[in-house]
């Protein structure tokens, strides 16, 4: 799962949907040209969803005669994300009381990992 | 309080008792017992929160009905008869509805600072409350699970041949619980109880993580943990108002892994069990999250799953010495359980005794006979068959005898309450086989009917129940004789009673003192004489029956007479004024009154003063009789009215019209 999926605000999926519609680059002309159909946003609105999406690193400009935008996350990597996201919650909600899980939910980071791999030695006898 | 609601909490309060117990005891046991053992604690505690099983002497029932009488007999008969029937055949009488019936009714005429209103109101909602709260707790659950579970189903891919083979492989050849991989569930897991199926990550494992994970899912299924899941979820969402239901949820959750991992070990050898907990960190350390989860709990987590590594690196099998404590702790437990009971679940055999007296220096108290009943006992209702009161032999046990009371009160009160709460009660016999000597104990009734007779028959008598916190309050008759008095009680879901008893009413100073209602007539007045009386008597037949059970009945005036007689007949126009007055009563509990008060009405002070004083109507009426040998023919005696406002239109005289129902 790409992790830069999660970045992904609502307001910026809109800019996202287009540049998975065009399936190429675009110049910020033509996003602007198709969002003024489906939106109200202002040319400045625009201009800094845009530019937010390039600092995050989901969206990557190329500069020829202008600047170029290409998605990096795809459509896919997207929904897969919303899913995750979906299942997540439902399962830290009730559903987590009604089955029966292996270990519980919650992320431990790397040096709790390696704390308890280092505390975990079973002892060779067997009484 | 409510029945339902009185069982709820007790079954609330003592699944947290024993709860509270074992969090205490947990640090003397949780190294030494089997992990197993703990589990199985916690699902005692689990049923002590759902099944109203126990001891009949249980704590419970002492905290939630010390308040009521207590009998404990063995008598389980379904239908007895309590005394001979007598020859006399009029067993109907009582069934019928008699004229002096009373509807039943809420009466909160003696609730003087609405405590009793309140705590109706608040009974009547806290029961809704809860079913709501029910209701949606469980919605909120099932809700989440099911699409829980749809998500799954979509995404859902199929495992590894592989991985299907050491799942058969584990499950003995069959295939009862089915595999697959998502890459959206954090960790493996196992759902469903009709259709098992476990889900691993889409993660790369190796078989012996596969087995692992494996062997602890099936071991989830062979003790049937989902199942306890369930029964866990059902208890929260029926305790959803006990905050102490969602810390034992939790526990029972860790108590479930810890066991689970002790049934899969024990067949392992040391470095299968170093593979074994390996797998489960493995499992953390891939668990992966959407970025924004949070992560509040992380430490706790960390803590619970360093407790199960614990355990598995500390696992020895248990000797026969904590083997015989566990036996003798999980007895103990139970007994324990059951001894902290859920509160009553039998109820007294019979209906309560019923006591009477007045409010009278050295007035004995009498108790009531129990006649034909229906009692709610140990679940299913007792019927029991009795003659009609009014047939009863009546001993001095059972008769009141006042002088110039005017009022009996009907009580199942501890008869030292009643004592000190209506004050001059003296002689007071001892409650034969009620051991509960407690002050205020209390059934609440309501008196569905009452009926009272005089030498047979159904006497004309107000008969209006008052209550108040010790039970309720009667009128008595004001003429001297003996009174057999016949009430249905109610007891709520209980059941109802018919009791009997006597009032003895002496002939004393009242009786002098007693009006007797007469019709008199304007000094001018034209009647002759002689037709006077038959008259009179006509008039008090029809006023006196009709207006008696609403007022009492002091005289009446008849006055402007014009009188006109030819051979036949007789006919005369008059003012027919009757004298009566109010039953006596606190006028400030008369509604009209207390709300005049409430408003400051510049007429409450009259209202108030004028409530109990004579009051006068006036009928304008007109009397025509045949005249047969100078007497007046009885039979053709007829009253009319007049009901035209200015001219004259009479029709005939109905008294029932002018009486508001």
């Amino acid at each position: 799962m790409n992790p830069l999926a999660s970045k992904i605000t609502e307001a910026e999926v809109e800019v996202m949907k287009i540049l998975w519609e065009a399936e190429e680059e675009l110049p910020i002309a033509e996003i602007r040209k198709t969002l003024s159909i489906t939106s109200d946003w202002e040319d400045s609105t625009i201009k800094t969803l845009v530019r937010r999406l390039c600092k995050k690193g989901v969206i990557k400009s190329t500069k020829r005669e202008v600047l170029y935008y290409k998605a990096l996350v795809s459509e896919d990597e997207y929904n897969d994300y919303i899913t995750a996201d979906v299942i997540d919650r439902l399962y830290s909600g009730s559903a987590k009381n009604l089955v029966a899980t292996l270990i519980d939910n919650k992320r431990l980071d790397d040096s709790d990992i390696e704390e308890l791999r280092n505390f975990f030695k079973v002892g060779e006898k067997d009484e | 309080m409510n029945e339902s609601l009185k069982l709820l909490l007790a079954l609330s309060l003592s699944g947290s008792i024993l709860a509270i117990f074992i969090f205490a005891i947990k640090p003397f046991i949780s190294h030494k017992f089997s992990k197993s053992l703990q589990y199985y604690i916690w699902i005692i505690v689990l049923l002590r929160f759902i099944l109203p099983f126990s001891f009949d002497e249980n704590i419970m029932d002492k905290i939630f009905y010390k308040d009521e009488i207590h009998v404990n007999t063995n008598i389980e008969v379904e239908t007895k008869s309590l005394e001979l029937p007598v020859e006399t055949g009029s067993n109907s009488t009582i069934l019928s509805k008699g004229e002096n019936s009373l509807s039943k009714k809420e009466n909160y005429d003696m609730d003087h600072d609405h405590s009793r209103y309140f705590n109706d109101l608040l009974n009547k909602y806290a029961l809704t409350i809860w079913i709501v709260g029910v209701a949606v707790v469980l919605g909120i659950n099932l809700i989440g699970y099911f699409r829980f579970t749809n998500y799954l189903k979509v995404t859902n891919i199929p495992p590894l041949d592989v991985e299907k083979n050491i799942l058969i492989d584990l499950m003995g050849g069959k295939d009862k619980v089915k595999l697959f991989r998502n890459q959206f569930v954090p960790t493996p897991m196992l759902i469903g109880i009709i259709n098992p199926h476990i889900i691993i990550p889409d993660n790369k494992y190796n078989e012996k993580q596969i087995k692992n994970i494996l062997l602890h899912e099936l071991a989830h299924y062979k003790r049937f943990d989902i199942i306890i899941k369930w029964i866990t979820m059902i208890i929260t969402s029926i305790h959803w108002f006990n905050p102490l239901i969602y810390i034992i949820r939790k526990e029972v959750n860790h108590a479930c892994e810890l066991a689970c991992d002790e049934f899969v070990i024990k067949k392992l050898k040391p470095l299968e069990r170093q593979e074994y907990g390996d797998t489960l960190i493995t499992v953390v350390a891939e668990a992966k999250y959407p970025i924004g989860v949070l992560q509040a709990t992380m430490s706790e987590d960390k803590k619970g799953l360093k407790d199960r590594l614990a355990s598995i690196m500390g696992y020895k099998k248990k000797t026969k010495v904590i083997i015989a404590l566990s036996i003798v702790l999980v007895i103990g437990l139970i007994f324990g359980a059951m001894k902290l009971g859920a509160g009553r679940t039998y109820s007294d055999p019979k209906p309560p005794e019923i006591y009477i007296g007045a409010k009278e220096e050295d007035t004995k108290i009498g108790t009531a006979i129990l006649g034909t009943y229906s009692w709610r006992y140990k679940n299913h209702y007792i019927e029991a068959d009795a003659i009609d009161p009014i047939e009863m032999e009546y001993g001095s046990d059972n008769t009141v005898t006042i002088s110039d009371v005017n009022e009996i009160f009907i009580s199942i009160q501890n008869l030292e309450s009643v004592n000190s709460n209506i004050g001059t009660i003296n002689d007071i016999p001892i409650h034969k086989g009620s051991s509960n000597s407690k002050a205020n104990i209390k059934y609440n009734f309501t008196i569905d009917n009452v009926y009272v007779y005089k030498d047979e028959k159904l006497a004309d008598i107000s008969i209006e129940p008052i209550y108040n916190d010790e039970g309720a309050y009667i009128l008595t008759p004001t003429e001297s004789g003996n009174y057999v008095y016949v009430m249905d009680l109610n007891f709520g879901d209980r059941g109802t009673a018919t009791y009997g008893f006597v009032v003895n009413v002496a002939q004393g100073e009242s009786d002098e003192e007693k009006e007797i209602v007469t019709v008199t007539f304007e000094d001018d007045s034209e009647l002759p004489e002689e037709y006077r009386e038959v008259f009179s008597t006509h008039m008090i037949n029809i006023f006196v029956p009709a207006y008696t059970p609403y007022y009492q009945m002091k005289g009446f005036k008849v006055s402007d007479l014009r009188y006109y007689e030819d051979d036949t007949g007789i006919e005369f126009e008059f003012i027919f004024t009757m004298i009566h007055q109010n039953y006596y009563k606190d006028p400030d509990t008369v509604d009209y009154i207390k709300e005049a008060k409430e408003n400051n009405s510049e007429y409450y002070q009259q209202m108030y003063d004028e409530y109990n004083q004579p009051q006068e109507g006036n009928y304008y009426l007109k009397f025509t009789a045949n005249i047969v040998n100078g007497q007046i023919d009885e039979s053709s005696i007829q009253v009319f009215t007049n009901v035209s406002p200015v001219g004259v239109e009479y029709v005939p005289f109905n008294v029932e019209d002018y009486i508001l129902h």
